[in-house]
């Protein structure tokens, strides 16, 4: 093999990445060697690779993101946004501006009654932060989360803010995040995807919110399973089929040998053409995926006191555990920007407790323990050094009731947390009025938290720019501004 | 793909979905018609759609991408729609009685395909690959059927 891949600035690549896979005759197994070749080729000058890792605008503080999606919106009132006065003035009438009334009637000031939050709450931890009952997992680490208090977004129905948390944008189609990431930053792993979604909704935005729009397509992000699927569902779309067996069976290495040499055989009659290349290379990192996914996602390496530690095995937590374990394990293997999205394809997605806020508790049990796991997982292993995990739905719930037992979204005033890499461990920042209605205090705007993220990673949001239609754009618009106050 | 494995429905007129849907999550395409009665809505992308860049239906589209990617490789290889269109071909070719041989089978396979006959090299490669799978002719020539869905000939408009 050592005749081709001897590439230097005095012998020019005689030989392209064509003719290189036509003489790499020992068949697919050698793909990863032609990569290697054709790495070499691009340095001589031929196409760059838009996955290449490239060098951010400054200093990074964490090098990935995982982000732990509540889909629906979590309730802050009843979990970690303490408000005694909702306790106090229980089923009483307050004039409030319901942001429902307000976007379909312009109506302000209208008599919402008081429902006082369901869980109790007590002070944790060293830094005696008040959290309530729900998730008493989450609260052994409230001294290493920071919290932002004051958040508020756009779009008052699902699909509107769903999309705005995922790209900055309610209606027009945009890259999501972790795209934006992608394409700022690269990727740390050639056979991995760079961003990965798992168990995405195919609701509310879809697929949009792991969407490149108008980004290259290898920005994309990769979804792994579907949201509300089973744990057997949890694998990369279409490298399905050797994740039962871990390995390609004979028939299938004689297939995509097969294909292979057919390609190769009619690439050869036009040299040159770089679109045709780019499938052969499309090829390469399929069968890379196809290799190398499988083990990644394939948790029963693990030890049992680490999967018990996701509360993997029982129930409810099995499937939400497996999934953090994955987000885990992709981050440890160089993935960028990991989502796993607790939610389901439903117009009422699973946090979304308009009329029985007591099913609360289900869902808080399902996510709790893994959760909790994670950040000790990561802890444990030292990926919270370089690493951010971030947690949060698109809106919170109000604290006024809907219908007598349910709370109505909250756009105006909620709660996410971070944790890990370049942000205060123990810190809270912002605030909302007495009702926890409306930020008021140190807002934080979902575009100002999309900036800060990005600024984390050592990226410069306004200097974030793509060309399209004859302007840039950027993840933020004209808008965000990095809030300095939560970082390290 | 269709026209290839002899699945195409060529039915025309009649409702595209059924009348009455209520929303279009979870939309699945229920039939093998031609690509005029295929829906597109925004919620249900059928997936070969997604991976092969059709216009987003959310969004103005004035020029169309191109991308080449790996989860397109991943669905030619892999995904169960070409394995079951190259499976049905197969037996569509083994069981026509004017195609004596090997030979005369690719190059109806061929010329379904790629609207051309095999080039001699493409001859050699794909009928020694019959022959060397032996016994199992329908494995065989699904998989020669498969790999020309997968390559690039395929693919692309020369």
């Amino acid at each position: 093999l050592s005749h081709f891949v001897q590439v230097t600035p005095m012998n020019p690549p005689a030989i392209t990445r064509r003719s290189a896979l036509q003489a790499a005759a020992c068949g697919f197994g050698y793909l990863a060697l032609a990569g290697l070749a054709g790495r070499n080729a691009a340095l001589a000058g031929a196409a760059a690779n838009p996955l290449a890792m490239k060098l951010p605008h400054f200093a990074p503080r964490a090098k990935r993101i995982i982000f732990l999606f509540m889909q629906g919106g979590v309730s802050h009132v009843d979990s970690f946004d303490y408000k005694p006065e909702l306790f106090r003035l229980d089923g009483q009438s307050v004039p409030f501006d319901n942001a429902r009334k307000v976007a379909n009637s312009g109506q302000r000031g209208t008599a919402e009654r008081i429902m006082k939050p369901l869980w109790n709450f007590s002070q944790h931890g060293e830094t005696g932060r008040w959290a309530s009952t729900l998730f008493p997992e989450m609260n052994k680490h409230l001294d290493e989360l920071c919290f932002i208090h004051s958040l508020h977004t756009e779009g008052v129905a699902h699909g509107p803010a769903t999309l705005f948390l995922h790209t900055g944008a309610t209606q027009f189609v945009r890259p999501s995040m972790g795209s934006w990431i992608l394409y700022g930053l690269g990727t740390e792993n050639d056979n991995l995807p760079g961003f990965v979604s798992i168990a995405p909704s195919a609701g509310n935005g879809g697929a949009r919110n792991y969407g490149n729009a108008f980004l290259p397509p290898a920005y994309q992000g990769t979804a792994i399973g579907k949201a509300g699927g089973p744990a057997s569902d949890l694998v990369i779309r279409n490298a399905t089929a050797s994740a039962a067996s871990k390995l390609a069976t004979p028939e299938q290495r004689k297939r995509f040998e097969l294909m292979r040499q057919l390609n190769a055989e009619q690439l050869s009659r036009t040299p040159g053409d770089a679109e045709i290349e780019a499938v052969i290379d499309s090829y390469e990192l399929a069968w890379r995926m196809q290799m190398n996914a499988p083990g990644v996602l394939d948790i029963d390496q693990e030890s049992k006191s680490t999967l018990d530690l996701y509360g993997i095995g029982h129930e409810p937590t099995d499937v939400y555990g497996r999934q953090c374990l994955m987000a885990r394990r992709l981050v440890e293997s160089g993935v960028r920007y990991v989502q796993v999205t607790y939610g389901d394809n439903s117009a009422n997605p699973r946090w979304d407790q308009h009329s029985n806020m007591p099913k609360h508790a289900d869902h808080a049990a399902s996510v709790d323990k893994p959760i909790a796991g994670l950040l000790t997982d990561l802890r444990q292993r030292g990926l919270l050094e370089d690493t951010l995990v971030w947690w949060g739905g698109e809106f919170g719930r109000t604290p006024y009731s809907q219908g007598g037992s349910g709370r109505d979204h909250n756009p105006t005033g909620f709660t996410h947390w971070l944790a890990g890499a370049g942000v205060k461990p123990g810190f809270s920042f912002g605030a909302t009025d007495d009702f926890g209605h409306t930020a008021v205090r140190d807002k934080v705007h979902m575009h100002d938290l999309h900036a800060t993220l990005l600024h984390v990673l050592g990226l410069d949001h306004e200097r974030l720019t793509y060309r399209y239609a004859g302007r840039n754009f950027r993840l933020t618009d004209v808008f965000g501004n990095v809030k300095r106050e939560i970082l390290t | 793909m269709l026209a290839a494995s002899g699945e195409l429905d060529l039915t025309t007129g009649g409702p595209t979905y059924k009348v009455g849907m209520g929303a279009d999550y979870n939309f699945a395409q229920p039939s093998n018609r031609r690509s005029v009665y295929l829906p597109v809505f925004r919620n249900a992308l059928p997936e070969l759609f997604q991976v092969f860049d059709f216009a987003d239906p959310s969004m103005v589209v004035g020029r169309r991408n191109v991308s080449t990617v790996a989860p397109q490789a991943l669905f030619l290889m892999n995904h169960p729609f070409p394995r079951e269109q190259a499976e049905a071909a197969a037996k569509r070719l083994l069981a026509d009685t004017s195609l004596g041989n090997d030979d005369a089978r690719l190059d109806f396979a061929t010329r379904a395909i790629l609207g051309r006959g095999p080039t001699s090299d493409e001859r050699t490669t794909l009928t020694g690959f019959v022959k060397a799978r032996g016994d199992d002719h329908d494995a065989a020539w699904a998989d020669v059927v498969h790999a020309l869905f997968a390559s690039t000939d395929f693919r692309y408009v020369n």
